[in-house]
Parts: structure tokens; C-alpha cells; sequence
């Protein structure tokens, strides 16, 4: 892998590099403003300041890959984010919903991260970077990391086009992952050399703790488990519009077989005797869990947008985990991989058969 | 005039069909006062034949003659005139379908008299009762007790001195039944007590699962004897061949495989037509011209003309109608060829309900009354009629419902949608209803059949109910016709394809033939003699010369066809030659005949470095002069490597054998072999080589033959000992590969492969009744690209794939498939994930043009966006529409709407 070993320093210049050598035309990227870490889209690169303080954060807000959904443009975006959105970023891509050669994926190792509005209130603590050690003692003052992030097993950043990966004493190796992410990072000016970045060990622990942490979750293992889970769930849909893998232009249930209102919904009443309201509570969830199966990154922003609390992690990502596996497929892993659904083995799902 | 068809069992109706379906007169005359044969009688095939039957009896080109016996035939080819019990008809040609009667002299020793000892269509029967009560056990008819141990003794009544020839279907139907045993009666014990499988292709499979997966045990050995015991126990002995032992075996039941024998209605039927029988009693045919009688203008098909399957009778049908119809003169109308006009439905759903099945399995698990008066009650149902119990009544009363009482939207209950939906849709289009404004109830199989007598009733009323809401939400679909080309396309230019190219010719249609060598003929190129003692060349000459004289085709050698587009009645595709031709074609139907390879056995006996062992292929040639060896060593089976064994393997062996001994009588000649499947009338081909010396050895499966330094060892079963001998050649029989070009071919016009060779449209372990259609309407199959088989068969199977086409090409115009994927293009976020998923790649991602939008700082650059679109070639399999996150793709009859609808009262 090609690659070269910066100081904390030098990440402003690589940046405005990438911007002014033309290799993108704009970065998407995180950037501080106070206690607080957020997404912005610049083109000047005079307002990147002090990168090294915003990409490393552990602040979860939105997934960035939502942000850029559906652009379809010929402009060059590059996208500074963590493993699960780059991830998300690469799905679209194959629903061709973000065009490969409109983008650069640049991911930042990622140690776990806190809901934007935790990591903001407790910013004297967490601080502008975490590793397990500290996320453990952070743990002891009751400052918890997501739980999308306690089962994930990809937080090393091994996607995408251009990987960060942090290296002891305030440095960060920057490497090319594609041909694409080589040459962007030459014509940023940097000189690299072979580096070593497969780290196997250290993914084989966190596959490890995460799949643990998977096991011990509460389980939802029945259909009364199901409609208890859900039951306060008012269909707000706010988890769909968050999601970055659900990509409908119009969603099924803003139509009205799936939001019927008046007529409908009086329809249905004198079919079933009585209905709940909002309709479609469970269907919605069955349904989007269906819809997502293959492509969910397990982010949990989801579980971040729900206005209820519902803990939508033991849900999404642990259905949707259990589908991956049954295709061996991993979503985002690369782009050149193909949909489960659009392949066809003759040999395939014997173990469902039985 | 027309064409009189006589016998009415499956070859007869399948003659008949084909015939009245491309507009001749046919007179259908049966003996007996109902349709179907034997094959009526077998367990599975009440649905599959009555729905045929109703065919019939409601065709406007058909006129039954039930009960009818033919008396007299004068006249010639063109203008015959027969008499049927009393009544003459005129017509230009006959179709001799008497069948085949059933072996009743079965010996006393076999135990026949006793309840438990049935015949194998007697078991059929008891199968069939099985399937429509919910019996859970297999009983014995003696004492009602469950069967633990079955046992089959095949060739009861055939291979033996009373009836020298093999019956040929016994061996599968055997297998067939040990299935449907096994199948639905798992803790069943199966014996099946044989001499020789004589199953081929597809059936092998079946019998290597039922050894297998199904732990049946075969047994060799001919049953002298069934005792029944007091206690109700049937003792079979039987000799252990491999230990010389006499071995005793309790059974609970008793099935004889009985054979089959010429219909006894052939001698009188030969003597008032005239048409020679050989020495068994069967209409004597040829090898080349297997569907042909001794008189010009009758042809014969089926069982009359030797034992076989339903396979091999509805393809010498097929074959048999379409060279009757060439003396005749097409006259009728095609039923569906009228032009049709729909009645406005307008807003209000008006629907009918009508409910079959008085009589039979519904009514005998269902209170129907009540489940009518339940329809009653629900919304929008205008009418209910559950009074009819014939098709053809509920066809009548659907009719006048719409016509007279102004239904818009109907709900059949109580037939098979499998087998009737068709009709049904044929039937409301006639009346003027939109034929997707119909809605069908499985009363029999999804309720009868899997509700209990409690249950059936409420789930009878539950599935009514769903079927009235879903109709609620049926919506006309916009159906256009589009002319058909009348012509064929032939791909491979073998026996098989040149039979079709000439048949279709004959029968008035242009024919474009493309065969991928320089030259026609095929694999027959390579035969010198044929088993019938006729030499290939001449055939081969004969053939090649009438194709080439023939206007109507179109031959292109050195050529492949490429990018087939279109559908039956209107593909299109290119056809490319070596020669520089590069054309696009027309063609309304395609016959893919593209033959099979032999494969090579590399390295079996050292093949291909020891020059003393051969191929038979390569012996026959030999044979051609004179035999230079004293001993030869045939090894027929055992041929390891991909491909299937030919249907005549034993028969070369054993022809092949002959023709060496004829040409040095004291030759010595060994055949190691598993199973001698010398079928039908080649039977005496066996018994002629062992009586002429020829010595046939049976190894252990376990202990396969070898050649070591020239000599060739065997573990013979029989005498339990290694047999050595020293050969001056081994001769092998060869596997045969499909053609190189099937995977293409299979792609491009969408009809699945198994093991390379292309699949016929019906593939179930059961009957095949379509054994020339494909998956893909208006593409047919034929010859050794199907399986690779004798000439008589390939030749048969040429004449049923033309036949088939004929039927569609005798069309002035076809419909466009209703139930086919629409895209809301608003919806459609342009994913492509559809475009993956079609299997017949009939979906494609276009870009739709959008407004494109300025910005002071960049153009965003627009204009367009991409959008799923549905074009021609699409089946309607709903694979699209089942992705679809939002419903931009969605299946016309299947529409989200109509389906909630039918949930919401699930």
C-alpha cells in the first residue's frame, strides 16, 4: 500500500492540497465550532483550519453519505468520514444513487463514537480523540458510546479510496486504498513510499468484542418481542430519513396504500373492525428491515433519530447482520462487489431449504 | 373433409389438439365411452388429462365420436371413407392411436387373486384415492392395515416366453411409483425386484435417488414365486444372485410391474385398413419413418406402434398428426383468431361468484352451501351460482353472466388454475370481459386436500373472501395483438433438424435451417450401418438431398444465430456464416436441434494411447471391412467423465456384437456390463446375440472390469469368480456430450439447460405431456439436443417439434402477455437493481431527460435522469417487482393494492 506518515500539522496542508491541485472540487468534512464537531462542504480552502481537532472526534451526528444521497453531479465531491459512512457511501454507489467517479472516499480510523449531543456536553472529557482505553474509562463516568458502535466490527479505516489511520504520538499515516485515492494523494503533493497498514490483529479484536457485544444485546426473538420493541413508535419515519442506504424517491409508505389517511384508513377500519393509528407501525419496520437487509452499514443513526428511544440497534443492524452473513456479503467492503440480490448461485441458500 | 383420429387416449387427444388447433376437421372416435386411456387411469393424471379432455369436448373443430366403433375404410390417401358404427365420414388421412391393452395372463404363482397383490395400474388407482382422501398411511386393501414393507416385481408378463419384447415403461413407472410411496409414506420399506433397470436420462437420476436418498432396495432377480401366508404375510422367494442363495422376504403388499401388449383392437383395425403389424401385434413402422404405416395416408402414433412412455407416445402424436395433416386441407377457424372487443367496466365492481364441485372431493370435505351463502353476504358481489358441476356449465353461466347480468369481475372456485385459468380467461374474453378481470379459487388442492374435514369449510369461506376483495381491485389490462411470421427457424442441421425443416416446409411454411458445419446430416455422417441392418449413407443422401431440393428452405452452413430477439409468433435474430453472410431473419417459431457430441473416453482401458481399444463408434466403422481379432471385449458401462449415456447404448453393443459375429462366427465376444437396456422390440436383438455366442458378464459395481498388461480381469456376479480374458480389442461405449452451442443458445432464447441438454416446458417427476415445448412459447426442442436417443425417436421428435410449430405458425396473430412488470417512472429512483435481477434481461436503464438546473457557481449538470423501462421479452415472474423498495416496478394483476386487499382478510 502507498502511503506516508504525517504529523498532525501537516493534515491542513494535505487538505487545501487536495482542493487546490483540483484532485476534488470539494470536500465534505468535519470541522469544530466550539465543544461541538460537524459536517461542512467547502470549496474555499482557506476556511479548512485545524482538521486534525474535527476528523479524529467521536461525534456521530448525521452519516455523511446521507448528505450526498442522489447527487448526481459531474463535480468532483471528496468525502472525509468515518468506516460506516464511507461504507454507506460505496452501497449508494452500486444503486447508482452517487456516481464513482464524482467521489473520493477519504476514511478516518475510528475507535467508537459518541451521539453528537453527548460528545458536545462532555467535550472536556472526551476530547478531540478517544482510543479503547480511554472510551473504557469514559465508560466509568457514565459517558457511553453509541451502541451502534459497541457491535462494530469495521471501525479500522480499510474503505474507500484514501484511508487515515491514526499512528502513535500525534500522527496519522495517509494512504491510497485505490488507484484513484494514489493519485489524488500525489497530486496533493505528498511523495509516498510502501506502507504497511493491514493491521489483521487489531480488526480481529474488534470483530471479536464487537461480535460479543452483538451476543449479549437483548433479543428480540418473538413476534409479541417484536410489537412490544416497536410499540411506541409513532411512524415518525425520521429513522428512514436518516438512513443512507434507503434511497426510494418517493417511499412506499408516503403513498397512500402505505400512509392510508380518510377514506382509506376508514376502509380499513370497516375491514378490521378497528385499526391503530398511525397505521402501518409493524409493516413499516418489516418492511424497511427488508428493504435494507443487504445494503444497512449499521451506523445506528437510526437508533440516534428515533424521538422515542426506541434502541433501534437491537433491531436493524442485528437483522440485517444475520442476512449479510447468510450471503457472506459485507456491505461497502468494495465497490466492484455486486448486490447479493442481483447474483444468482445454483448452490445458494441450501441451508434455508432445510 | 378432415382427419379421422382413432383412439382416444393420450396419443390420440394429443394428436387431435394439435390438429384442431391449426385449423383441421378432426373426427376424434373412441371405443370406449370416455376420453383419456390408461393414462386416465394413473395416479397423477387426472389433472393433468382432464383438462385436455375439456378440450376437446368443447372444440369447434372436434367431433367426438364416443363409443364408436370403426367398421369399414375405402378409398386412398386424400379420400378415404370411413365407416364409424354405422355412419360414414369422409376424410383425407387417419391417425391409428389404439394404444396398448395391459397384461392380464399373469402366472398363478405370483400370488394374484390376493388382495394385497395388485397390478401396477390397479396402484395407480389406489395412489389416486390416496391423493384426494387425507389418508396418512398406506393400507392394505385386504385388511386395512398400514404397509410396512411393499415390494414391485418388474417384467410380470414381459422379457418372457408369452411376450418376448421388453415393455420399456414398466421400469420407470416402477420408479415413479416406489417415489410416490416414498415420497408420502416415508417409513415405508421398498423392494423392487428386477432383472435390468432399463431407465434412461433424466429417469436414471430418479433411480439413483430412490437407491440413494430414498434407501429403496433393488434387488436382481426374477420372482419365481409370491406365497401368501395365513397370517395375511405375502412371502416372496427369490434367488440372491450374488450368493446363490434362495432368500425368503415378508411383505405387506405386492405390486406386479405388468407389461404392456398391443391393443387388441390393432388386428381389427389392420384388417379394415389394411396397415401391416409385425410379429408382436404392433402397427409395423420404420426405423426412418417411425410415425408411417404400410398405407399411404394412415399414420400410427403411441403405444400401438411399440411399448414406450407417455414421453415417446405424445411425440410420435405430435409427429403422426402433422404428417396426417399434409394430405389435408385446413378449413375451420382457429378458436382465439376471432377479433375481440371489451365492455367498458367502469367504476363499480360487479362481481360473480361461481362455485363448482357438487360432486367429488370439494363436497365431499366442504359444506358448499354454506360457503356460497357466506359469499352472499359480502360487498359487491352481485351474483353467486354454485349450481354447475361441469366445465362446460360454469363456463356457460360465466358467459351469461357477463353478457346478461353485466358482471365485471369473476371468481371461479373449484378448478385448478393450473390447468384451467386459460380457459377461464378465454371464456370471459369471449363474453367481452377483459380476461384479467378473473379471479381463481384452488377449492381442491389449497383446501380440500390440506383441510381437514373440520377445517375446510372455514378455510374454503377465508380463501372466498380474498379472492372477492382482491377481484374488487382487478384491473383491465390493455391487450394488443401482433401478426405472426410464418415461418421457422431450425437450428442444427442433423436428422432430427432436417426433419423438422422438411416437415414444416410440407406443410407450407418458409424454413430457414442454420447448421454450424459445412455440411448437414450431423452425427448420421459418421454412422455406416443402422441397427436396422440399413445402411446410414443412403438415408443420409435421401435426407440431405430432399432438403436441399426443397424451395421453401433456407440453408446457411458454417453459421451460428446470434441476438434472438421478440416473442413467439414475432422473434427476430441474425444469422452469421463463415461465408461472409450476416442476415437478419424473421421467424414466427424456433426449433433448436443441435444434436449431442461423443465424448471422448481419454485414458478409460488406456483409450487413446493402447490402439486395441476402441470406441463403438470406431468398431462399427471397423466392421465395415473385415474383423481382425478372435476376441473382443465390450465394456458398456462404467465410462467415467461429464455427458449422459445414450438411450441405445445396449443396442450398439448388442448390434455391434452381432454384426461381428455375422462377419467371423467364431469369434469370441465378452460384454461386461451393469444393465442390458435392449427396450422394446430390441429385446430380441439381446436374446439373438446370446444365442449366437455372444457371452454377457455382469461385474460388481464395486469391482469394475481392468486391463493390465493386456488382460482384462472382471468379477463376474454370477459365477462369483474373476473371469480373465485376453482381447485383441476392447471396444467402449462412449458417454455424449451436449453441443458446444446450447449455453448460448439456452440464453438467448431463454430455455434451461440440465446437464447441457435442453429442458422440455413440463419438468416434474412425473408425466410429460409436452415433451417438445420449452419454457420460452414458440421454441421446441427435438432430437439428442433433449436426450440423446435413437434415430426413430430423434426422427419422431423432429416431426413433433414442426408439428408444434405449426400449430403456432397457422396463427394469423398472437396476444401480447397481460401479466407483465410496468414501471411509474416518477417513482423510480433508477437503482437498476431490476435491470440485474430480470432473468430474461428484458428490463433496461434508459435516461429520461430532466430540467437541468444553473447555479451562480457551477452548472449542476442535468438534463437527464435515469429510469427503469420494461420492454418486450418480459414473462411476468414479478422478480422486479418483488425488489422494488417504491413500488416504481410492480407486475399488472399482482399490484400491491389488489394483494393487501386479499391480506387484510387472511
Amino acid at each position: 500500500m502507498k502511503g506516508t506518515e504525517l504529523n498532525y500539522g501537516d493534515l491542513e496542508g494535505f487538505f487545501k492540497g487536495l482542493l487546490e491541485s483540483k484532485a476534488v472540487d470539494c470536500l465534505i468534512m468535519p470541522r469544530r465550532v466550539g465543544n461541538s464537531v460537524s459536517y461542512m462542504l467547502v470549496r474555499d480552502k482557506d476556511k479548512i483550519t485545524a482538521p486534525e481537532s474535527a476528523i479524529f472526534a467521536p461525534s456521530f451526528g448525521v452519516n455523511a453519505a446521507n448528505i450526498v444521497k442522489g447527487w448526481l453531479i459531474d463535480e468532483k465531491v471528496g468525502i472525509v468520514a468515518k468506516p460506516c459512512e464511507t461504507r454507506a457511501a460505496i452501497e449508494l454507489i452500486k444503486l447508482t444513487q452517487l456516481k464513482e467517479d464524482s467521489v473520493l472516499l477519504i476514511t478516518v480510523d475510528c475507535a467508537g463514537t459518541y451521539a453528537n449531543e453527548v460528545y458536545a456536553a462532555n467535550y472536556a472529557d472526551i476530547g478531540d480523540q478517544v482510543d479503547s482505553a480511554k472510551i473504557k474509562e469514559l465508560a466509568g463516568k457514565e459517558i457511553s458510546i453509541r451502541g451502534a458502535c459497541t457491535i462494530c466490527e469495521n471501525r479500522l479505516a480499510d474503505v474507500g479510496d484514501i484511508a487515515i489511520a491514526q499512528a502513535n504520538g500525534e500522527k496519522a499515516v495517509v494512504a491510497g486504498l485505490t488507484d484513484k485515492g494514489v493519485e489524488a494523494l500525489t497530486a496533493a503533493g505528498l511523495s509516498l513510499e510502501e506502507k504497511g497498514l493491514e493491521r489483521e490483529a487489531e480488526k480481529e479484536q474488534i470483530a471479536a468484542d464487537a461480535k460479543a457485544n452483538l451476543e449479549a444485546l437483548p433479543k428480540i426473538d418473538s413476534e409479541a418481542a417484536l410489537e412490544e420493541f416497536l410499540r411506541d413508535c409513532i411512524v415518525c419515519k425520521n429513522c428512514r430519513d436518516v438512513c443512507p442506504v434507503c434511497y426510494c424517491k418517493d417511499c412506499f409508505f408516503d403513498q397512500p396504500l402505505g400512509n392510508p389517511a380518510g377514506g382509506d384508513l376508514l376502509n380499513l377500519a370497516e375491514t378490521r373492525g378497528a385499526v391503530a393509528v398511525p397505521a402501518n407501525q409493524l409493516l413499516y419496520h418489516l418492511t424497511r428491515v427488508y428493504h435494507v437487509c443487504t445494503t444497512c452499514v449499521a451506523c445506528g443513526a437510526c437508533e440516534d433519530a428515533c424521538p422515542k428511544d426506541i434502541p433501534l440497534t437491537r433491531y436493524y443492524p442485528v437483522i440485517t447482520k444475520k442476512v449479510q452473513e447468510i450471503f457472506e456479503y459485507v456491505p461497502g467492503k468494495d465497490v466492484k462487489e455486486p448486490l447479493p440480490f442481483t447474483t444468482y448461485e445454483d448452490d445458494e441458500l441450501e441451508e434455508c431449504l432445510k | 373433409m378432415g382427419i379421422a383420429v382413432i383412439g382416444g387416449g393420450i396419443a390420440g387427444i394429443t394428436a387431435a389438439l394439435d390438429l384442431a388447433d391449426a385449423g383441421y376437421k378432426v373426427y376424434l372416435i373412441e371405443k370406449n365411452a370416455e376420453l383419456g386411456g390408461k393414462v386416465a387411469e394413473l395416479a397423477e393424471c387426472e389433472t393433468g388429462i382432464s383438462p385436455q379432455v375439456v378440450k376437446i369436448e368443447n372444440h369447434p373443430n372436434i367431433e367426438l365420436m364416443l363409443s364408436s366403433e370403426v367398421e369399414g375404410l375405402s378409398g386412398s390417401a386424400g379420400d378415404f371413407k370411413l365407416k364409424v358404427s354405422g355412419k360414414e365420414i369422409g376424410v383425407e388421412s387417419v391417425v391409428l392411436t389404439p394404444g396398448y391393452d395391459v397384461y392380464d395372463e399373469i402366472a398363478k404363482g405370483y400370488g394374484y387373486g390376493s388382495p394385497d397383490v395388485v397390478t401396477s395400474l390397479d396402484f395407480e388407482g389406489m395412489l389416486r384415492t390416496a391423493t384426494a382422501g387425507d389418508t396418512r398411511e398406506l393400507v392394505r386393501p385386504s385388511d386395512g392395515k398400514p404397509v410396512k414393507k411393499i415390494g414391485f416385481i418388474k417384467c410380470v408378463g414381459s422379457r418372457c416366453k408369452e411376450n418376448e419384447i421388453c415393455s420399456t415403461a414398466c421400469c420407470y413407472y416402477t420408479a415413479k411409483e416406489a417415489w410416490e410411496v416414498k415420497e408420502r409414506y416415508p417409513n415405508t420399506d421398498v423392494y423392487i425386484f428386477y432383472m435390468d433397470i432399463r431407465t434412461f436420462g433424466k429417469d436414471e437420476e430418479l433411480v439413483a435417488d430412490l437407491k440413494g436418498k430414498y434407501g429403496v432396495k433393488y434387488i436382481r432377480s426374477r420372482v419365481p414365486e409370491v406365497i401368501p401366508e395365513e397370517d395375511g404375510t405375502l412371502t416372496v422367494k427369490y434367488e440372491d444372485l450374488e450368493k446363490g442363495t434362495v432368500e425368503r422376504l415378508d411383505l405387506d403388499m405386492v405390486v406386479l410391474a405388468v407389461g404392456l401388449l398391443p391393443s387388441k383392437t390393432i388386428k381389427k383395425l389392420a384388417e379394415i385398413t389394411g396397415v401391416k403389424t409385425d410379429a408382436y401385434g404392433y402397427i409395423e413402422t420404420n426405423l426412418t419413418s417411425p410415425m408411417e404405416t404400410s398405407v399411404r395416408g394412415i399414420l400410427a402414433g403411441g403405444a400401438a406402434t411399440a411399448p414406450m412412455k407417455v414421453r415417446e407416445s405424445v411425440t410420435q402424436a405430435n409427429g403422426a398428426a402433422l404428417k396426417a395433416a399434409m394430405f389435408s386441407e385446413r378449413t375451420e377457424m382457429i378458436p382465439g383468431q376471432e377479433e375481440r372487443k371489451y365492455i367498458d367496466v367502469g367504476e363499480e365492481p360487479k362481481i360473480g361468484v361461481f362455485i363448482s364441485g357438487r360432486e367429488g372431493e370439494i363436497a365431499g370435505s366442504m359444506d358448499l352451501s354454506a360457503v356460497a351463502e357466506h359469499v352472499n353476504q359480502l360487498r359487491g358481489v352481485a351474483v353467486v351460482n354454485s349450481e354447475t358441476n361441469t366445465l362446460k356449465g360454469t363456463m356457460e353461466a360465466v358467459e351469461s353472466g357477463i353478457v346478461d347480468q353485466g358482471l365485471n369481475r369473476i371468481v371461479i372456485a373449484g378448478y385448478t388454475p393450473r390447468a384451467y385459468e386459460d380457459m377461464f380467461r378465454d371464456t370471459c374474453a369471449k363474453a367481452g370481459l377483459n380476461p384479467y378481470l378473473l379471479e381463481m379459487v384452488n377449492l381442491r388442492e389449497q383446501c380440500a386436500w390440506v383441510h381437514g374435514a373440520e377445517e375446510a369449510t372455514g378455510a374454503a369461506m377465508s380463501q372466498m373472501t380474498m379472492a372477492v376483495e382482491r377481484a374488487r381491485y382487478l384491473e383491465p389490462i390493455p391487450i394488443e395483438s401482433y401478426p405472426v411470421t410464418p415461418k421457422a427457424l431450425v437450428v442444427g442441421g442433423g436428422v432430427a433438424g432436417m426433419i423438422a425443416a422438411l416437415d414444416v416446409a410440407d406443410a407450407g411454411y418458409d424454413v430457414y435451417l442454420a447448421e454450424k458445419e459445412p455440411e448437414l446430416g450431423g452425427k448420421l455422417r459418421e454412422v455406416t450401418e443402422l441397427q436396422s441392418g440399413e445402411k446410414a449413407s443412403g438415408v443420409l443422401k435421401d435426407l440431405v438431398d430432399k432438403v436441399n431440393s426443397n424451395e421453401k428452405i433456407t440453408v446457411y452452413t458454417n453459421a451460428a444465430v446470434e441476438d434472438v430477439r421478440g416473442r413467439a409468433g414475432a422473434f427476430r435474430a441474425k444469422v452469421i456464416t463463415g461465408e461472409g453472410v450476416d442476415e437478419e431473419i424473421d421467424f414466427g417459431a424456433a426449433v433448436l436441434a443441435t444434436g449431442a457430441i461423443e465424448a471422448v473416453p481419454e485414458g478409460y482401458f488406456g483409450y487413446g494411447q493402447d490402439k486395441k481399444v476402441v470406441t463403438q463408434s470406431e468398431f462399427a466403422k471397423m466392421l465395415e471391412g473385415t474383423v481382425d481379432a478372435n476376441t473382443i471385449v465390450m465394456v458398456q458401462d462404467g465410462t467415467p467423465g461429464d455427458g449422459v449415456h445414450p438411450k441405445y447404448k445396449s443396442i450398439e453393443v448388442v448390434s455391434n456384437a452381432l454384426r461381428a459375429k455375422k462377419l467371423k462366427p467364431d469369434l469370441n465376444v465378452f460384454v461386461l456390463y451393469q444393465d442390458v437396456k435392449t427396450y422394446g422390440k430390441w429385446e430380441v436383438l439381446y436374446k439373438e446375440a446370446r444365442e449366437n455366442g455372444v457371452t454377457f458378464l455382469r461385474y460388481d459395481e464395486e469391482r469394475p472390469p481392468e486391463l493390465k498388461d493386456g488382460i482384462v480381469s472382471v468379477y463376474d456376479v454370477i459365477f462369483n469368480d474373476e473371469i480373465q480374458m485376453k482381447p485383441d480389442l476392447v471396444v467402449l461405449s462412449t458417454r455424449m456430450l451436449p453441443a458446444e452451442e446450447n449455453e448460448k443458445l439456452s440464453k438467448m432464447f431463454m430455455i434451461p439447460l440440465k446437464n447441457g441438454f435442453f429442458l422440455e416446458a413440463q419438468e416434474r417427476p412425473k408425466l410429460v405431456f409436452t415433451p417438445v415445448d420449452t419454457a420460452n412459447e414458440g421454441v421446441f426442442i427435438c432430437g439428442s439436443a433433449v436426450y440423446p436417443a435413437m434415430i426413430d425417436e430423434s426422427i419422431a421428435m423432429g416431426s413433433a417439434a414442426a408439428a408444434r410449430a405449426c400449430v403456432l405458425l397457422a396463427k394469423n396473430f398472437l396476444e401480447t402477455p397481460g401479466i407483465v412488470s410496468v414501471v411509474d417512472e416518477d417513482l423510480c429512483a433508477g437503482c437498476g437493481v431490476c435491470v440485474e435481477l430480470c432473468p430474461v434481461e428484458a428490463i433496461e436503464l434508459v435516461d429520461v431527460p430532466v430540467a437541468a438546473v444553473t447555479y451562480s457557481v457551477m452548472t449542476v449538470t442535468g438534463g437527464t435522469k435515469k429510469v427503469a423501462r420494461v420492454g418486450e421479452g418480459c414473462m411476468g415472474c414479478g422478480s422486479c417487482a418483488s425488489y422494488c423498495p417504491s413500488d416504481a416496478m410492480s407486475l399488472n394483476n399482482f399490484k400491491d393494492k389488489q394483494l393487501f386487499a386479499q391480506l387484510d382478510f387472511a
